[in-house]
């Protein structure tokens, strides 16, 4: 009997101990490289991975009906950050070539290419033929200037830094603020639910 | 006399957590959107679904913490109560063993499923099993002396 009431006692406390954990504060980022209105009612900030499958989904089916519906009418600042978090050997090829597309002015593009893509770039390293795919020859001669520059390298390692400070260590987390109140979202949440949340936090 | 004492830690432990867990999904009124989007992250139910869930559920959880305070019916209470943490625990082990990265949405938000959430649950699980045995076997009618 004793015995039984010592594990009882153990359950009760791995309960207690397994409640959630503090997390870091959230403060909005310095300066909004946002896409869409800087000043919109809602910043919504992205950290993803290319080489996650969640994440592909999320943009293709979440994000990208978002930009078109909440992000070009100015009512949401989304702030998409692509990070290689991953151990996959392409993980951070694949975020260069997102950043240098930024610099370009075709991340969106080359971001839908590479998760439609996903699973053929993941296998074969071949970013390069992927990107090709949606980018007209001039844009890509663009790109691999860009992608000699040393400011993508930088980019991914300050947004790393920004996923450090913020305690992400999941991919796709979002956090969305609006009134100084911010929501923490992990994981990949379907357009209708987002829109559903998004329309009662406009409607308030 | 022990067995008298567990019985009363399980229901007084799985009453609380029950009512607070119903109680921060449901209030304030942004908690039942977020708990929309937590259970959109599962992956598992159509839309319609989630919000069918999130709608129910935070009430369910504080009328079954509630039932086992108060003792009612406690041998059904308890046993509804185990059932659903089973629930609770194979949607998450199918969520966690599909790699899905989503929140668990146990307690409040921004606490991602693991097997620290799994384990957690499953102890809980554990306690609802042992109320609901121990409730049972006292309704049976004892043998004559």
């Amino acid at each position: 009997m004793l015995r039984r009431s010592a594990l009882f006692v153990s359950l009760v406390l791995a309960c207690a101990r397994a409640l959630p954990a503090q997390e870091p504060a959230y403060t909005l980022p310095e300066s909004k490289d946002c896409l869409g209105e800087p000043n919109a009612p809602i910043v919504m900030e992205v950290f993803s991975d290319y080489t996650c499958a969640a994440c592909g989904q999320y943009f293709l089916d979440t994000l990208r009906p978002l930009i078109a519906e909440y992000v070009t009418v100015g009512r949401v600042c989304l702030i998409y950050r692509d990070l290689p978090f991953r151990n996959h050997p392409y993980s951070r090829q694949a975020t260069l070539y997102a950043y240098a597309a930024e610099n370009i002015g075709q991340k969106l593009e080359v971001a839908a290419a590479l998760f439609t893509h996903q699973a053929e770039w993941m296998q074969n390293g071949e970013i390069e033929k992927v990107v090709a795919r949606v980018l007209p020859q001039k844009a890509m001669t663009r790109l691999r200037q860009a992608l000699k520059d040393p400011k993508p390298d930088a980019t991914v390692e300050r947004q790393l830094a920004r996923a450090r400070q913020l305690g992400v260590h999941l991919t796709p987390t979002s956090f969305i603020t609006v009134r100084g109140q911010t929501q923490r979202v992990i994981g990949a949440v379907q357009y209708p639910i987002l829109k559903r949340f998004l329309d009662h936090l406009l409607g308030q | 006399m022990l067995a008298r004492i567990l019985h009363w830690v399980c229901r007084l432990v799985l009453g609380g957590v029950f009512i607070y867990a119903g109680f921060s999904k449901g209030y304030p009124v942004e908690h039942r959107h977020q708990f929309e989007i937590t259970l959109s992250t599962y992956q598992l139910l159509p839309v319609w679904a989630v919000i069918a869930v999130a709608a129910v559920l935070p009430w369910l959880e504080m009328a079954l913490g509630a039932l086992l305070l108060v003792g009612w019916k406690l041998r059904y209470v308890a046993s509804f109560a185990a059932l659903l943490l089973g629930a609770f625990i194979a949607a998450m082990g199918i969520t966690y063993a599909r790699g899905i990265q989503a929140d668990c949405g146990c307690f409040g938000f921004g606490e991602p499923i693991s097997a620290m959430t799994l384990a957690r649950d499953s102890a809980l699980f554990l306690m609802a099993v042992f109320l609901a045995v121990t409730a049972w076997r006292q309704a049976r009618p004892q043998p004559a002396t």
